[in-house]
């Protein structure tokens, strides 16, 4: 696993990113970090819906029921216009800061 | 109901009921039953899978903070509301005994004793909902207002009635140690918080 702090600071623009993409349930998005980061990083579901319900608090997310399938209904999420922005902004923000560690973490060695 | 439904309960069972709660509750046993039944596909056997799922479900500290932060906007909203409806029952209450005071016994004034009553009411009411929305005793303020109001009684009864002895300072002298008392418990509590 690699340095998580750093991650964690991001997770609420990944999970929105992810939910940009396509409306999904929560499970689908763990299986979909583990699957792009090639098992380097892995959210605790736990964590996941802490996010989730951060999210819909803030109202860039809102979630709504899906069809009946294994052991319940499932329950999806889809972004808000609110969420749109804000992820753009979030996207604004770290290509700011991530110019700006570079200029000082790259080039050495 | 299964192990992962039990464990997710448990989990969160000191949660206050809400359906808030029992909606998170209903999502995060369906999507761990999938996953169990995933890793089952994938050649777990049951018990391994569920241990799996269970292992790697972390705690729930941040979700019990995103619960205890709405609980608590609710419920200074609820003592908002209470307050208020104390505030305006109070006031007609006392109202209505200072008409019927004032129309029917214009010569004896004794609408100040039901009012003393019930401005208990309101005042508790607004002391409450200070201390929950902020977070700080308010022992102290309480006391003095109690004492004010206390004093305020006993002067009018002493004014009223003998007006030509003067006895009220006894009273104001019993009951001084109360606002007294708690100014030093606050005092030496937060002498203590400096010194840690």
């Amino acid at each position: 696993m690699i340095s998580s702090d750093i991650i964690r600071g991001h997770l609420d623009a990944i999970i929105l990113r992810l939910i940009y993409e396509k409306d999904c349930y929560g499970y689908e998005i763990a299986n979909e970090i583990i699957d792009r980061t090639n098992n380097e990083f892995k959210i605790k579901e736990a964590t996941l819906y802490a996010v989730f319900q951060r999210l819909v608090k803030k109202e860039l997310i809102e979630s709504y029921l899906g069809d009946i399938s294994l052991g319940g209904r499932r329950r999806y999420y889809r972004i808000t216009n609110l969420g749109r922005a804000y992820l753009n902004e979030e996207i604004r923000n770290w290509h700011n800061a991530r110019d700006i560690i570079n200029i000082f973490m790259e080039g050495l060695q | 109901m299964n192990e992962i439904d039990m464990y997710i309960i448990k989990l969160f069972e000191d949660i206050p009921e809400s359906n808030r709660k029992n909606e998170i509750v209903q999502e995060i046993i369906q999507n761990l039953n999938e996953k169990v039944s995933d890793l089952v596909l994938n050649g777990q056997t049951r018990e391994q899978a569920i241990k799996k799922a269970v292992d790697d479900f972390g705690d729930i500290d941040d979700l019990k903070r995103e619960f205890s932060d709405s609980t608590r906007l609710a419920e200074s909203k609820r003592n908002g509301l209470s307050l208020a409806f104390s505030i305006w029952g109070g006031i007609l209450i006392i109202a209505l005994f200072l008409f019927i005071n004032f129309y029917y016994t214009p010569d004896i004034i004794w609408f100040v004793y039901p009012a003393f009553a019930i401005i208990w009411w309101p005042m508790t009411m607004c002391f409450q909902w200070y201390r929950k929305k902020y977070e700080v005793s308010v022992g102290f303020a309480f006391s003095v207002c109690s004492f004010v109001l206390i004093i305020g009684l006993m002067l009018f009864i002493n004014i009223y009635y003998t007006p030509k002895i003067i006895w009220f300072v006894y009273p104001v002298f019993a009951i001084i140690w109360w606002p007294l008392a708690m100014f030093f418990h606050d005092l030496r509590q937060k002498s203590r918080e400096d010194v840690e």
